[in-house]
């Protein structure tokens, strides 16, 4: 019998039960790499416009500043600013990936770690930087 | 844009956004007077006029690369996913031109 092809072998092993499979740190990383990602592409269009009302005009400018202040849009800042400063940690981290800087598995898990907690912190403080 | 021209904007970008984004928050923390004036003379100075440009077509390029690698991994049915993707695009030219057109106009 030839060996099985994993790519088109129907009936290889499958196993995908997400609440028994362990997600290592480097693959919640990962995830949130791209969740981050996708938030803020959400956020381009809703920006693009404040930034056309802040230049309308004086009268525009702080109509812009009221909704910043309003409870909205601290709120979208802080998932904003948490998705931001996640983004570009993580991101560091895989451009040395990339050039083979941490390929290690122990050192990987450790940089997922501090990326994820480097987050929060530099999160929460630009969050607070910005709106407090 | 697919491969290896996808990769290698996907990191020059990066890299320009990731210098664009400190240099903006660094300077957003410095900035001593919030005025419509202030803010308006601040995108027509021509140093910041271009770096601005080159972080919009940046963050275009890298949006665009990112979110269609994250639609090609999870939506599977075809029509589906080029609505999706059409939808994205439309996202990301629409915010850009509005973007530039105002950018335009205050330079």
């Amino acid at each position: 019998m030839p060996p099985r092809d994993p790519n088109t072998d129907q009936k290889r092993p499958v196993f995908l039960d997400l609440r028994r499979i362990r997600f290592p740190p480097q693959a919640i990383a990962s995830i949130a790499h791209r969740l981050t990602g996708v938030l803020m592409i959400l956020a381009i269009l809703p920006a693009t416009w404040l930034f056309a009302i802040s230049l309308s005009g004086p009268a525009g400018f702080a109509r812009a500043g009221e909704v910043l202040t309003g409870i909205p849009a601290r709120l979208a800042g802080l998932l904003l600013a948490l998705a931001l400063a996640h983004h570009l940690f993580a991101g560091i981290r895989y451009l040395l990936l990339d050039i083979d800087i941490g390929i290690n598995r122990v050192t990987a898990r450790r940089s997922a770690l501090l990326v994820m907690g480097l987050a929060v912190i530099a999160g929460l403080g630009l969050w607070w930087g910005l709106w407090a | 844009m697919s491969g290896l021209s996808a990769w290698l904007i996907q990191r020059l970008s990066a890299l320009y956004l990731a210098g664009f984004t400190v240099y903006a928050l660094v300077r957003l923390a410095m900035a001593e007077s919030f005025s419509h004036a202030a803010w308006s003379d601040w995108l027509a100075a021509p140093l910041n006029a271009v770096t601005l440009w080159l972080a919009a077509l940046a963050l275009l390029l890298h949006a665009w690369v990112g979110g269609r690698d994250v639609l090609l991994d999870y939506v599977h049915p075809l029509g589906l996913r080029v609505v999706m993707l059409t939808i994205l695009a439309g996202w990301l030219l629409g915010s850009g031109i509005w973007f530039g057109a105002i950018l335009l106009e205050v330079m």
